[in-house]
């Protein structure tokens, strides 16, 4: 399956939309679009999920390093517009209260 | 390894329980046989030397002077090319014997005293083999 | 999801030939939890070892998601196998390795993934069997039920499908056989799951079947929910839930008359 990556800066803040399933043979490409985000001056990285139908644990960790690297660059990082089954598949592994989830991207961005 | 279900789980994992299992001590074995043979080596002439020099009366100096003179570079390489043969020997036969084996802890004994045996064998035939070869063809 | 069907398997040659499977089918649907049960030397393991692919059918057919598995080797077998996960009976953790590496092996062999994405994964896989902190340990300082839940952490690593128990509660203690048995069921409830358990422990398969099948010398002799299980009025049924030593499944062994045996033994 593939993955379809998309980044829309707009001023200090860029969402990455993401289209296809997040799965182990996909995440490096999630993790590869993500990782130089941080190194910019972006205060606002959202993570548009509205696309994804299907996320498997390492979607998850990658995302959890999106996290980790907010932390050390201290800029925020959001995920936006979660599928239903994504959705489950947080709540599993317990990691939904951990990031900042917001209903759709504009939520993410306008905050 | 196959007594604890280990290169089972390897094959279900879909891996090749070869390369995790006995690559690694080949090559372990393949490095460390030719060290202890050096060190081997050293000590038998720190031992000929403490024997010759204190109850013999072989003076000291003369002592080393005549075990390198005695020694020639030869030695020490073929030497070391039959420990390297040695140790794959060791593990062909030790790994062999630890993947053959079916049964329990009983078994593991048995598989043991059979690897010592065996390869001890062919370490005496590789010898002689190896030796008769650096002698008269070298 | 899987679905075996007519399978035969005998091992031996000539008159020492001993059928440990005759015409076993089976269906165990997706998401859902089954039990295969018998005592030992029922053929139960024999299935399992089918399943993974270590044994080959004499006859009979083995579906796995949508493939007729039972005649594949060498690579196909092995893209089979990263579709499923095994908790062995043992743990078969590799005792050289800390537990991370133990649960990461899979991963860092299958898969692209960078080391910081495989050790959050690593740490998800671990919290998921309530094991967060273990990851430096090696397996011979963990406990029998600790080290099973490691091995069912190794077991979900690449996020399977399917997961196969190989008696997951054998030689542990109560409180134990509940985590485990809590674990079997979050996994294939929450996560969809195919769980298949060979066990001989009972009360452990009637907690968490959604189907048990029974296996007697080869044979399935009962099939069917929890429920249906313990109604059932076949008496070898009935004895091996009950765990009566003495039935129509007998307590000796033995095939000669003992007298006889007895009388034989002067001659000789």
């Amino acid at each position: 399956m593939s993955i379809d990556l998309k980044l829309d800066k707009a001023g200090d803040t860029v969402t990455l939309e993401v289209t296809g399933n997040i799965d182990m043979s996909s995440s490096t490409k999630v993790r590869d679009a993500l990782a130089p985000l941080f190194q910019n001056n972006n205060k606002v990285i959202v993570v548009d999920l509205s696309g994804v139908s299907y996320i498997d644990s390492s979607g998850i960790a990658t995302l959890v390093e999106g996290l980790q690297w907010s932390h050390n660059s201290k800029n925020k990082f959001r995920l936006a517009a979660l599928t239903p089954g994504v959705k489950d598949v947080f709540e599993i592994a317990r990691l939904l209260s951990v990031f900042e989830v917001f209903d759709t991207k504009e939520q993410a961005l306008a905050e | 390894m196959k007594v604890s279900d280990e290169v089972l789980a390897l094959e279900i994992m879909a891996l090749n329980p070869v390369k995790f299992l006995i690559t690694p001590r080949f090559i372990a074995l393949l490095i460390m046989l030719p060290c202890l043979t050096i060190m081997a080596d050293l000590m038998g002439i720190l031992g000929g030397f403490l024997i010759g020099t204190t109850t013999l009366g072989i003076d000291p100096v003369t002592y080393v002077n005549n075990s390198l003179d005695a020694m020639v570079m030869k030695d020490v390489v073929t030497g070391l090319i039959k420990s390297a043969v040695f140790a794959v020997i060791i593990v062909m036969v030790g790994s062999y014997m630890a993947f053959v084996i079916e049964g329990g802890a009983e078994m593991v004994g048995q598989n043991t005293r059979t690897a010592v045996v065996v390869s001890m064998i062919l370490v005496i035939i590789a010898d002689l083999i190896f030796t008769s070869l650096f002698f008269f063809v070298l | 999801m899987i679905q075996i069907k007519n399978l035969k398997k005998s091992f031996g040659e000539g008159d020492q030939r001993i059928t440990v499977l005759e015409d076993f089918n089976a269906h165990m649907e997706k998401g859902q939890i089954t039990s295969i049960i018998g005592g030992s030397g029922s053929g139960k393991s024999t299935v399992l070892k089918h399943l993974i692919g270590a044994y080959r059918p004499d006859s009979g057919e083995i579906w796995i998601d949508g493939e007729e598995v039972s005649q594949f080797k060498g690579e196909e077998i092995n893209r089979i196998r990263k579709k499923f996960g095994i908790m062995f009976q043992s743990g078969a953790l590799f005792n050289s390795l800390t537990v991370e590496d133990n649960v990461a092996l899979p991963m860092r062999e299958h898969t692209d993934l960078n080391e910081g994405t495989i050790l959050i994964m690593v740490k998800m896989k671990l919290e998921m069997v309530g094991l967060r902190g273990a990851e430096h340990l090696k397996p011979a300082q963990l406990s029998g039920g600790m080290i099973k839940r490691i091995a069912l952490a190794r077991a979900i690593a690449l996020d399977p499908k399917i997961v196969f128990y190989d008696e997951p509660s054998a030689g542990l203690d109560p409180i134990s056989i509940g985590v485990i048995d809590k674990l079997i069921m979050d996994l294939s409830k929450k996560m969809g799951i195919t769980s298949v358990v060979v066990t001989h422990e009972i009360p452990s398969a009637m907690r968490i079947s959604d189907k048990i099948i029974m296996l007697f010398k080869g044979k399935i002799i009962a099939e069917g929910t929890p429920e249906e299980i313990r109604n059932s009025n076949d008496p070898k049924v009935i004895q091996f839930i009950e765990g009566s030593p003495d039935g129509p499944i007998p307590f000796s062994k033995s095939q000669t008359d003992y007298g006889e045996e007895l009388k034989e033994m002067s001659r000789a």
